[in-house]
């Protein structure tokens, strides 16, 4: 509902995104700048405007920056100590460090506004999409005139830094994959090793799996390739997949890819989706890691895993083996992590050198690993007696041998979710591997087409573009002003008139023209162009509508989802909002204290709202479930259930499988269940339904005393006075409460965003949110702006259809 | 009694007790599913952490401060607090002040360009966010106010479309008569506006205050776009870095979200007094 903070979020990067167009063709810059003076004045006159002295909010002066995405834990800790240390050998250059969670989406944008930080701490395997974007310095002039060797790092580490023949970074620390395995959960299911291979593996983990029966909800598991943090890469590289066609292109459908996610397939076949992923809603983090409050016999996953047990659980008793791999496969691993790097455009590209050169080299690294109890990218760092008097960081360090990464692209952020995307259709049951990895294939395929073809675009020449704009705008203006100065002379009462209502309007309609008509004007241009910040826009011509028809193959699932929520959200939000409007309105005792109730979530910010909910649902750990199983397990509603299974099973000639389907009320796997995540967003919006309930409840207010009080002498009773006075006279604001539910429910962005990111396997990915993707991650600003037009556009159209039907059923008084 | 109400005061006396009865049951659920979420968050931000993650959940049998403790060391909680106060409280000031000048144009004024300017500032109200983001954010920057706080402010100052739609829709079922005779004796619509219409729409001026209070107080959007340090950072934003980083330790972010909540709550609970003697005078009136 309104006012909870629905509108799309994070547009601060759309925006920046636009001051580069502008930045790079000078030209429209210089047609608004004219000069400080003519800002300066601007500002002042706004400022005046608003009567709010403009001075108490100036920004702060501009700093050597350090852009961190460490923001907690050990690894910040042992990072800014190396920062301090820096700090504290020079007094030429002082680092500031400011924690930015999520770089990715930001820093581009900061690159094309021309003011980007000075260093970045940057997640490794996107350095190589980003650079072919220009997001970066190259750095090997540098490298080489200081003597920075290649081979005094993990060879994995520094090769992803290396994309079209240029080193873009040193690599900052890494994060190889172990097997990591809990002696004691080992010895009581008598076991007493590892294994050594998948086959092994799986025996290993259906030995370790609590309880044995598989109906049973699970305590323990063995091994789940879902969990940890191995993903598909890691078992398509031990297949002896490549991911690289001879033409050194990205491939996903390799056989190896295929029959690794096959085998992925069988485990949670094994499981059981369903109880898997119940299980799965129960983990935490840090101290409620699976494996440290042993959940899971084994797992595989990084560094950061041993960090947290040696944090949090220093007694628990387990070690760690290299990940086994198929009979018929390759000893291989995956690592990743962090790399500096420098943005384009960096003030300072010396001194923030000599701070990437210093964080790097085997000092600031030995003291960032050990303190972080991390991996330092720098192997000479990996020397010191800390990691090689300790055999489980043996193992980790000789795996490096076998580590590879994500191969490098300029879509890399595609071929990382289409890996994802495949993982999650498949072990949610909705695609075989092949399909999944095909269409993922098909996906990658499109990205790149586009990313060549879009080289050949011409550039957009913005003089020319504004050439006929302006000068058309005018016109208009012109027309407009000369009709409605003839039709003011005419008639000298409605002259006073008019007069107070452009003063009292002036600061609407000044800002209508300075916050939207401008502003829309400007991202219609996009819409048209091919962009992605860091470029100079080309003409894209209608290429982004198309583009919807064609190459998004994700859209028509994006518009169904959204259809569905606005279908559930809007007339249940509504019809509940009514029902609670006209019972807090009864003049009963304690009536305002229902309404305060009601009205509390709308007060909620929609940030400790989402964390709420997520919470709520959990499927583990959730309140909700707890409360409604008994309503589920209930008599009348099995019941209901059998019934509907014998109704199902009749129409098994249609189809002989329904003849096999069982009806089993259950609590909902909420958040984690492509089918339940929707109705789960649904209930938290309809949760906000104060907000149309107070709008309601100054409607009803309002209707005249006498109307009830005629209708008692005609006789009507209660009903009858609902429905023949409350409910007409109460239909303007239903209907505005309808316009604004609808408009809100397409643009639901907030609270998605933060629970749910679109998943699981994309059920709750709306259109917005898909919007969000395309921008910012896949950073196609012009198409994300046609996007963004067709919203509007059907918003528009919706809304002005709801007020021609409303003036057949919408009563005014 | 009002006539209009479900319970009438001709029922027998058993039947008004028995829908009164039913309505607080229904009234009653309906409090337990909206408030039962908040009171879970708040025992969930009493619970340590190992008792957190019991299946099924449990109420906790050593309450404990530790959450909030940690919730607290990693968030500079007053400063954020103190910002999200001076943008809430002057975008209040300023979307009452210049919606309600503005639908008052809109909606008591005749004048030439009013249809289709009105048309116009509503169409902007289902314009998705996005699409002027970017063309906003040049222009913040051009006037260097990119991580201040002013564009979170200054747009306020002139009208938000949901505000001007919302007074005017109450400015229009305001007994014409009344404006007329004003009029008549002299009035200036300056005037009218502040002596007559404003204090006839109490209940409209205090909704759309809450409203835009709240609205300021939990947007984090534009904070997100805006605000780059942490000496700027409103609430919103400040929890929301929060989350990214401690995405599963539930008891400290149950912890950040009740903090978070309780100067909204103490706020609402505060302007709510004012909220429903507006809706009551407004009943009154008629």
């Amino acid at each position: 509902m309104i006012g909870r903070g629905d509108a799309p979020i994070v547009w601060r990067d759309a925006a920046i995104a636009g001051i580069a167009a502008f930045r790079r063709d000078k030209r429209p810059a210089s047609l608004m700048t004219g000069g400080s003076l003519g800002r300066s004045l601007f500002a002042v006159f706004l400022a005046v405007l608003m009567l709010v002295p403009a001075g108490a909010f100036s920004a702060e002066p501009v700093r050597l920056t350090y852009w961190n995405l460490f923001t907690t834990g050990d690894l910040r800790v042992g990072m800014m100590e190396a920062v301090e240390a820096f700090n504290a050998s020079r007094d030429d250059i002082q680092v500031e460090v400011l924690d930015v969670p999520i770089i990715e989406d930001k820093l581009p944008m900061t690159v094309a506004g021309g003011a980007p930080p000075d260093v970045v701490l940057f997640d490794r395997f996107r350095v190589a999409q980003f650079a072919a974007l220009g997001t970066f310095m190259p750095l090997d002039d540098r490298i080489q005139r200081d003597g920075v060797r290649r081979d005094d790092y993990f060879h994995a580490a520094w090769d992803e830094c290396v994309f079209q023949g240029k080193t873009w970074g040193l690599p900052y620390n890494t994060d190889v994959r172990v097997l990591f395995w809990n002696k004691r959960l080992f010895r009581e299911a008598g076991l007493d090793r590892p294994p050594r291979d998948w086959d092994e593996l799986v025996e290993f983990s259906k030995r370790l799996t609590v309880p044995a029966d598989p109906k049973a909800p699970l305590k323990q598991v063995g091994f789940v390739p879902l969990f940890g943090n191995t993903w598909l890469y890691l078992y398509g590289w031990q297949k002896g997949a490549t991911f690289l066609d001879a033409q050194g292109n990205i491939i996903i459908n390799e056989p190896q890819t295929v029959a690794a996610l096959e085998w992925m397939q069988k485990f949670v076949e094994w499981y059981g989706a369903d109880r898997i992923r119940r299980f799965e809603g129960g983990f935490g983090a840090n101290a409620l890691n699976p494996f440290i409050i042993e959940k899971i016999a084994m797992v595989g996953d990084e560094v950061s895993l041993l960090s947290a047990i040696s944090r949090y659980r220093p007694d628990l008793e387990y070690d760690v083996a290299p990940l086994p791999w198929p009979k018929d496969g390759v000893h291989a691993t995956w690592s990743g992590g962090m790399a500096l790097v420098i943005p384009r455009g960096a003030r300072h590209p010396e001194q923030s050198w000599e701070v990437i050169k210093f964080m790097c080299g085997r000092d600031a690294q030995t003291t960032f690993g050990i303190r972080a109890v991390g991996l330092p990218a720098n192997r000479l760092a990996t020397e010191h007696p800390f990691y090689q008097n300790d055999p489980k960081w043996r193992v980790m360090i000789s795996e490096m041998e076998y580590s590879k990464f994500r191969p490098l692209s300029v879509v890399g952020g595609t071929v990382w979710e289409a890996m994802v995307r495949a993982r999650d259709y498949v072990s949610f049951g909705l695609k075989t591997p092949k399909q999944a990895l095909d269409e993922g294939q098909a996906q990658i395929d499109a990205a790149l087409r586009e990313a060549t073809a879009s080289e050949r675009l011409p550039l957009v020449d913005w003089s020319r573009t504004l050439g006929w704009l302006l000068p058309l705008l005018g016109a208009a203006a012109a027309a407009r002003i000369v009709a409605s100065v003839r039709r003011y002379r005419r008639d000298n009462y409605y002259r006073r008139e008019a007069r107070w209502a452009y003063l009292m309007a002036a600061p609407v309609i000044l800002g209508f023209f300075i916050f939207s008509a401008g502003p829309i004007i400007a991202s219609a241009l996009l819409c048209f162009t091919s962009y992605d910040v860091l470029n100079p826009a080309r003409v894209a011509g209608f290429g982004n509508f198309g583009r919807m028809f064609a190459e998004d193959e994700l859209l028509p699932r994006v518009i169904w989802n959204t259809f569905v929520y606005v279908i559930l959200a809007v007339p249940i939000g509504l019809v509940v909002a009514l029902g609670a409007a006209i019972l807090v309105n009864q003049p009963l005792r304690g009536r305002a204290f229902f309404r305060s109730v009601y009205f509390l979530p709308v007060v909620t910010p929609v940030i400790a709202g989402s964390l709420l909910w997520m919470w709520l649902f959990n499927s583990e750990y959730g309140m909700l479930n707890v409360v409604l199983a008994p309503i589920i397990e209930s008599v009348p509603v099995r019941a209901l259930a059998a019934g509907l299974t014998a109704l199902v099973r009749l129409f098994a000639f249609v189809s002989p499988g329904l003849a096999e389907v069982t009806l089993v009320p259950r609590v909902p796997n909420w958040l984690v269940d492509p089918f339940w995540a929707k109705p789960a967003i649904v209930i938290m919006s309809v949760w906000g339904f104060g907000q149309a309930m107070v709008i309601f409840l100054a409607g009803l207010q309002r209707i005249p005393e006498q109307l009830y009080e005629a209708a008692t002498i005609d006789g009507a009773g209660t009903w009858q006075k609902l429905r023949f006075v409350t409910l007409p006279l109460l239909s303007p604001t239903i209907f505005f409460n309808l316009v604004i539910a609808l408009i809100g429910a397409l643009q639901v962005f907030a609270q998605i965003f933060v629970v749910t990111y679109g998943g699981p396997a994309d059920s709750t990915r709306f259109y917005v949110l898909h919007l969000y993707w395309q921008a910012f991650i896949h950073l196609r600003m012009g198409y994300a702006s046609a996007l963004a037009w067709v919203l509007f556009i059907v918003i528009l159209l919706l809304t002005l259809a709801q007020f021609r039907i409303a003036k057949r059923w919408v009563h005014y008084e | 009694m009002s006539e209009g109400s479900l319970i009438h005061k001709n029922d027998p006396p058993l039947v008004r007790a028995g829908k009164a009865l039913l309505i607080y049951v229904v009234l009653g659920l309906g409090a337990f599913v909206v408030l039962g979420p908040f009171l879970w968050m708040l025992i969930s931000s009493f619970t340590p952490d190992v008792e957190l993650m019991r299946s099924p959940p449990q109420l906790p049998s050593n309450p404990t401060l530790e959450q909030y403790e940690k919730a607290l060391t990693q968030i500079p909680y007053l400063t954020y607090l103190c910002n999200s106060v001076i943008v809430a409280v002057l975008v209040t000031v300023g979307t009452v002040l210049s919606s309600s000048l503005g639908a008052y144009a809109f909606g008591i004024l005749r004048w030439p360009d009013r249809d289709w300017l009105f048309i116009a500032i509503l169409g902007t109200m289902m314009l998705p966010f996005q699409v002027t983001m970017t063309p906003l954010f040049l222009m913040f920057r051009w006037l260097g106010w990119i991580d201040t706080l002013l564009p979170l402010i200054v747009p306020a100052y002139f009208g938000s479309a949901f505000n001007i739609f919302l007074l005017r829709q109450f400015f229009k079922g305001l007994p014409r008569d009344l404006l007329d005779a004003a009029r008549v004796d002299g009035c200036s619509e300056w005037r009218i506006y502040w002596r007559i219409v404003m204090p006839l729409s109490g209940a409209a001026v205090a909704t759309v205050s809450l409203l835009s209070f709240l609205g300021a107080w939990n947007d984090f959007q534009g904070p997100l776009i805006y605000i780059v340090s942490e000496s700027k950072k409103t609430l919103a934003l400040g929890l929301y870095s929060f989350v990214a980083v401690k995405a599963t330790e539930w008891g400290a972010l149950m912890a950040a979200a009740v903090m978070m909540m309780i100067p909204a709550i103490v706020l609402f609970v505060l302007a709510e007094k004012y909220f429903v003697a507006g809706i009551q005078l407004e009943g009154l009136k008629e």
